[in-house]
């Protein structure tokens, strides 16, 4: 179908005929501004088509203009392929519909508006006016302002002309509302059985399962305690024979008998054993009772011999006494006569100690004196230097001509000669070259000239007399003549002073006073240095004379004490004193050589006589401890020899004996009688043969408690009937195991049932969708390269699947991108419709808003590409945009009045129902 | 010896063995195992009602009583009670490899509470000499499960009284696998009653009834108890007239319940009819049969279905028990059955796969057919629903 003219009047805001004119085939623009009515030219379309012409709907009073309330009339012209057919409608007021056909009918009122029906496949609109589901296709592919974007919204006329239009390309491949069925079924019935996202059993099948696993180990623990039960009767077996084994009796019999022999042995043996040991005791006591007999008789013996003994050393003891007293009178008698010499030697030698000591002090005296003497001499010699240095001193305290006196005297004479040099470089040398003779006579400033002094210096006037002739006064020009006189008298002047000063007459007067000055002190510092030589600091004194002078003081006094002390009136001579030293030394050690000789012939007698005194002390003390001992020996003697005599001890000696011969002979006798059995043996067979015989009493008492326990143990075990409950569990699990199989193969089944279904539904909705996915792909790869999309088989877009792959849910992309994709379906669905024969054109009002510039040119290709085939009618307020669409541009144009309600449209007949 | 007096020597006495007291049916349900262990306790009363209806004295059960040595006191006490109930009746129990003798094991606990006074446990290989009936029994109780002497051997030594009929009794096997018999476990040789002048030589552990020579049987358990069994739900009524005489035996039905196996093949609907026919037209009660049946063939998904309806949930029904082992029945879908499913869609598109995957086999292709099959029920069943 092509739409080629629509002609309006009393149509909402367009009140004066209105006419859109030159609608092309392919791709058509209507450009106008926002408030030009392009949305009411859509509305127009949809009316003159879709709206019944009788209709008082809502809707179709909304058509009417607002002010004035006449009447809406619409023609539209379309071409089918079998020509033009035109539509004429008003609506509200006297209201009709016309439609003039290609072969010349005119079909009036309902026929016209059946007949239209019936060419552009819609159903008749109900009493609300016409909606999207009675439009069908239609209202997919008329798109109105504000819905060209967003998920399709197909009604289910318009779902239906598309199945019809699909399957009539690919054929039944969806099974149907049965089809859909069968997979939910599959489903459900394998979700009873596993869970649908992590495949685990569940309900009923988890439960028979689990069931498998709970027989199979009540089974396992019937086994077990079937096992147990085995085992226990094994066990039960071999306790019974043992305790059969046990209970005979014929080793305990044989046992007892040999316990009983043992027995009776034993206490043979004992009795024998202690009979022997008291034989043993008794010889015993007798080899004791001899020994005690033999050893007092030997103890007589002893003592006697000891009084023996004894008595010779007192003897001997008593004879070296006597001869050592004898020794000792002797000694002492020698030792007296040398004491008295050497007492005597001892008081020589104390006499002539003496004499030295008063000869020493002596000397020691005229040594004082001696150096008391030396001393004067020096007091004297240090005086006399003290008194030169002081004369000297007092001497050089008169001269005023000091150092610094002497170098000022010096300075200004220094002065006083660079001054006159000075006069007497500048002065006028007058000088006179004559003889002997004519000098005479001739004198210069009143002197005489003589021979010697042929010429004068000067710097005054020279007034020379020549006898005879006159005067010559030569009057010198000097410059500053009177500047140097005048330092020449300061200069003078100066020195005068400075002489004057220290009293000189002139400087050689001062040189001289200097010299003697220096001299007296030099004096003085040998004067001193004298002092210092004849009166030095000493050990005993202080240095000065008159230390000196002390110290001498108090060494006369000291000679003085001695002298008074030695009684001396006068000292001799130092010489002598030493003499008489020597003479009473060498006396002395005379003296004490003798003494010494005394003392060493003492030394031996003495040490003779100590020796024999101690000797004596030693032999009176054996002597006196003798005695007692030989004393107490007798008493002894005597005593034992009362208590028992001699021939009582040997007596006694010889009945012992033969005791013990007869204690020995029975001893022997037992031992005989004894066997090879000993008692250790003889008990550990006892022990033996008891404890056997308790443990066999012992392991038939356990025996019949372990029988007794085990029999119990099978009783209860056979009471529960252990083979039949594991055949009835064994049959249980059986069963289960069975029933699981077939669940397991069940669920195989049906898994493998359902998967078949989804994936073959899977391929049958994409076979089914082909024929929209072919068309609309060149489009989406014009515009998404590399993209493709997923319609439902509800046809709706459900996603786009980019490039790499993944998809994207259809809302979750952006407005402008929904309305594009949404656009490209229209144009393929409008396309397929056409292509089978269907009447198809598509209206885009306002649409591709969304769209940024960039992407307009695209989608300006995308539908010029479509619009080969496809009508399409775009209404846009965006002139300029649309500029390079490609498309031809319509234009509204006003028309008379009166031209278009009344204008018939070709040339046919018209029909009338 | 006067006619009168070997007459009078006749001795009737009742074979049986391999009551299998508390066997345990691992296969079927509660309810019909319930039933079968009934009828093996039903039988020892049987035996005891032919016994008396017989004129037979004694009744001799070689071995196997018990089916296993650990029961519950009930269990024990079962089949004790029942012949308790036939005082004229004298009961003589061997054990056998099921329930040997062991000390402290069952016939221990058994003998000391006591058992009833018609009843005789052989528990030591010790003749026992019924003076009245002119018979002497010579059990070879087993001792283990397995034995590798033959127990029976005693018996040619044993000295005893001439003019006794000499019965022996044992439970084991006559027959073994390689070139000397003598090695298998608990062997009995055939020709004891030759070597040691028995009368007869009364056999338990094959369930089967089977004559072994003139003297030597044996009588087969009187209750069947696995479909495998030939000839068992009878016993033996043996009457000898004296020591030398060959034993008249006659087999006596006592089983209550029929165990059959059937391999059956089916390729069509008219096939799964035609079973189901002959299934109900099994000879007697229905319900006192238990049928092992072995299917094969292939059939379509529609015909599967059927085959499920007729068989295994319809002619089940009539019989005590039936037992389908398919593992060979193949259900293979036809052109119609994928058309029944649908012409077109993603659901025809997935029966087509399945089919596919299953007529290439390999292992998952019992499961592919399996859910092929799935597919074609459930697809019916919306499509019931949608009716």
């Amino acid at each position: 179908m092509k739409i080629r003219s629509l002609a309006v009047n009393q149509f909402k805001k367009f009140t004066s005929p209105t006419r859109l004119d030159g609608v092309e085939d392919g791709l058509n623009v209507v450009v106008g501004p926002k408030e030009m009515g392009k949305s009411t030219l859509l509305d127009a379309l949809r009316a003159v088509l879709f709206e019944k012409h009788s209709s008082r709907a809502q809707p179709i009073v909304a058509l009417q203009n607002d002010r004035n309330q006449a009447a809406p009339v619409v023609e539209l012209t379309i071409e089918l392929d079998d020509g033009l057919y035109r539509v004429t409608k008003r609506f509200i007021k006297k209201p009709y519909a016309r439609l003039s056909c290609p072969d010349g009918r005119i079909l009036e009122g309902d026929a016209a508006e059946d007949t239209l029906r019936e060419l552009l496949d819609f159903h008749e609109p109900g009493n609300t006016g016409a909606k999207p589901e009675t439009l069908g296709m239609w209202s997919v592919l008329w798109v109105q302002q504000g819905r060209s974007f967003g998920v399709l919204d197909l009604p289910d006329s318009a779902r239906s002309s598309l199945h019809n239009a699909l399957e009539s390309e690919v054929g039944t491949v969806l099974g149907g509302r049965r089809g859909r069925a069968l997979p939910k079924v599959i489903e459900n019935q394998l979700g009873e059985r596993i869970t649908s996202r992590t495949n685990r059993p569940r309900g009923a099948y988890k439960e028979l399962i689990d069931r498998v696993d709970a027989l199979h180990q009540d089974l396992g623990a019937l086994q077990a305690r079937r096992q147990d039960l085995t085992q226990t009767l094994v066990d039960l077996e071999e306790a019974q024979e043992n305790l059969q084994r046990l209970s005979t009796g014929d080793r305990d019999r044989a046992d007892l008998k040999e316990l009983d022999e043992a027995r009776q042995r034993h206490g043979r043996l004992a009795e024998l054993e202690a009979r022997i040991e008291t034989a043993c005791t008794e010889r015993e006591l007798g080899k004791r009772t001899l020994e005690q007999a033999e050893e007092a008789a030997e103890t007589r013996k002893r003592l006697k011999a000891d009084v023996e003994t004894e008595r010779t050393a007192l003897d001997t003891v008593a004879r070296r006494l006597t001869e050592a007293r004898a020794r000792e009178k002797e000694a002492r008698s020698k030792v007296n006569a040398l004491r008295g010499d050497v007492r005597k030697s001892e008081a020589a030698v104390t006499e002539a100690d003496q004499a030295v000591s008063r000869h020493r002090r002596v000397l020691g005296a005229a040594e004082r004196r001696s150096r008391i003497g030396d001393l004067e001499e020096r007091y004297e010699k240090a005086q006399a230097a003290e008194q030169h240095q002081r004369e000297a001193q007092q001497a050089a305290a008169a001269i005023l001509v000091t150092d610094e006196a002497i170098e000022a005297i010096r300075v200004a004479a220094q002065e006083r000669e660079a001054i006159r040099s000075r006069l007497n470089a500048a002065a006028t040398l007058v000088s006179f070259e004559m003889t002997e003779k004519g000098i005479s006579g001739i004198d210069v400033n009143g002197e005489p000239l003589t021979a010697e002094r042929t010429f004068v210096r000067s710097i005054e006037a020279v007034t020379i007399s020549v006898p005879d002739r006159g005067r010559i006064t030569v009057e010198p020009a000097i410059r500053d003549r009177d500047k140097l006189l005048h330092q020449q008298r300061n200069a003078a002047s100066a020195l005068r002073e400075a002489l004057e000063d220290v009293g000189a007459k002139s400087v050689t007067d001062a040189e001289d006073q200097y010299a003697r000055r220096e001299k007296l002190l030099r004096d003085v510092e040998l004067a001193r240095q004298g002092v210092e030589l004849h009166a030095p600091a000493t050990a005993d004194h202080e240095a000065g004379v008159q230390a000196l002078a002390d110290y001498i003081e108090g060494l006369r006094q000291i000679l003085k004490g001695e002298m008074e002390e030695l009684d001396l009136s006068a000292l001799p001579a130092r010489g002598d004193a030493e003499a008489a030293l020597r003479v009473a030394q060498d006396q002395a050690d005379e003296a004490r050589s003798v003494f010494n000789a005394a003392r060493a012939a003492l030394m031996g007698p003495e040490d003779a006589l100590s020796g024999l005194q101690t000797e004596i002390a030693t032999l009176q003390g054996r002597h006196d401890e003798s005695t007692d001992r030989l004393q107490r020996l007798q008493a002894e003697v005597a005593q034992a020899e009362e208590a028992r005599s001699d021939d009582e001890l040997q007596s006694g000696i010889e009945a012992a004996r033969n005791r013990l011969s007869e204690r020995e002979t029975m001893v022997a006798q037992l031992e005989e009688q004894r066997s090879d059995e000993t008692l250790l043996q003889l008990e550990a067979r006892i022990g033996r043969l008891d404890k056997a015989l308790q443990e066999r009493r012992e392991k038939r008492s356990s025996l019949k408690e372990r029988v007794a326990g085990l029999a119990s143990r099978v009783e209860a075990a056979k009471g529960a009937g252990l083979d039949e409950a594991i055949e009835q569990q064994a049959r249980e699990l059986a069963l289960a195991e069975e029933e699981k199989r077939r669940q397991d193969r069940e669920v195989e089944v049906l898994r493998l049932l359902l998967s078949t279904l989804r994936s073959a539904e899977q391929e049958a909705k994409e076979l089914y969708m082909s024929p929209v996915l072919r068309r609309v792909r060149p489009y989406l790869q014009l515009l998404f390269a590399g993209a493709d999309i997923r319609i439902d088989e509800n046809l709706k877009i459900a996603g786009v699947v980019r490039d790499a792959g993944y998809e994207e849910s259809f809302s979750h992309l952006s407005m402008g991108t929904q309305e594009q994709i949404a656009v490209l379906v229209r144009l393929a669905f409008a396309e397929m419709l056409l292509e089978q024969g269907h009447p198809a054109t598509v209206v885009l009002d306002d649409a591709l808003v969304f769209s940024d510039d960039r992407r307009m040119g695209r989608i300006f290709d995308i539908l010029n590409m479509a619009t080969r085939n496809v009508q399409v009618i775009v209404f846009t307020c965006r002139e300029q945009l649309f500029e390079g669409f490609g498309g031809g541009s319509c234009h509204l144009k006003q028309q008379a009045a009166t031209n278009l309600p009344r204008r018939r449209m070709g040339a046919g007949r018209t029909f009338a129902r | 010896m006067g006619l009168s007096r070997k007459r009078s020597m006749t001795v009737k006495f009742i074979h049986t063995s391999d009551w299998q007291i508390g066997k345990v049916f691992r296969f079927v349900d509660s309810a019909t195992m319930g039933l079968l262990q009934e009828a093996r306790l039903r039988a020892i009363s049987r035996l005891g009602e032919l016994a008396d209806e017989h004129g037979a004295v004694h009744v001799l059960v070689a071995g196997d009583i018990y089916d296993m040595e650990a029961l519950t006191p009930r269990s024990l006490n079962q089949p004790l009670e029942r012949m308790r109930g036939f005082p004229g009746v004298r009961w003589h129990l061997l054990p056998g490899n099921h329930d040997p003798h062991r000390p402290n094991g069952l016939w221990d606990q058994l003998l000391r509470r006591g058992l009833p006074k018609n009843v005789c446990a052989y528990v030591a290989p010790e003749p026992e000499i019924c003076q009245e009936s002119g018979l002497v029994i010579l059990p070879a109780p087993l001792f283990h499960r397995r034995t590798l002497d033959d127990l029976t051997a005693y018996v040619d030594d044993v000295d005893l009284p001439e003019g006794l009929i000499r019965v022996g009794m044992a439970h084991g096997t006559v027959r073994g696998f390689g070139p000397d018999d003598r090695d298998v476990p608990n062997f009995i040789a055939p020709d004891r009653p030759r070597l040691a002048g028995l009368a007869y030589l009364a056999l338990g552990d094959w369930h089967g009834q089977r004559r072994i020579n003139d003297r030597c049987w044996y009588s087969g358990t009187p209750e069947i108890d696995a479909f495998d069994v030939v000839g068992g739900g009878q016993a033996l009524l043996v009457e000898i007239e004296d020591p030398s005489a060959i034993p008249s035996v006659t087999s006596i039905p006592t089983g209550h319940y029929t165990w059959i196996r059937l391999s059956e093949q089916v390729a069509s609907h008219a096939d799964i009819d035609r079973l189901a026919q002959k299934l109900r037209s099994t000879a007697g009660e229905l319900d006192r049969i238990l049928v092992h049946l072995d299917i094969e063939g292939t059939l379509s998904l529609e015909d599967r279905q059927y085959f499920q309806e007729q068989i295994s949930d319809g002619v089940s029904a009539a019989l005590c028990f039936l037992r389908v082992d398919d593992n060979r029945l193949f259900a293979k879908p036809t052109a119609e059955d994928l058309d029944r499913i649908d012409r077109g869609g993603f659901v025809r598109t997935a029966a087509e796969q399945l089919k596919r995957l299953a007529d290439e086999g390999g292992s998952d292709g019992n499961i592919t057919a399996a859910a092929l099959e799935r597919l074609f029920v459930e697809h019916m069943k919306l499509q019931a629903d949608k009716r």
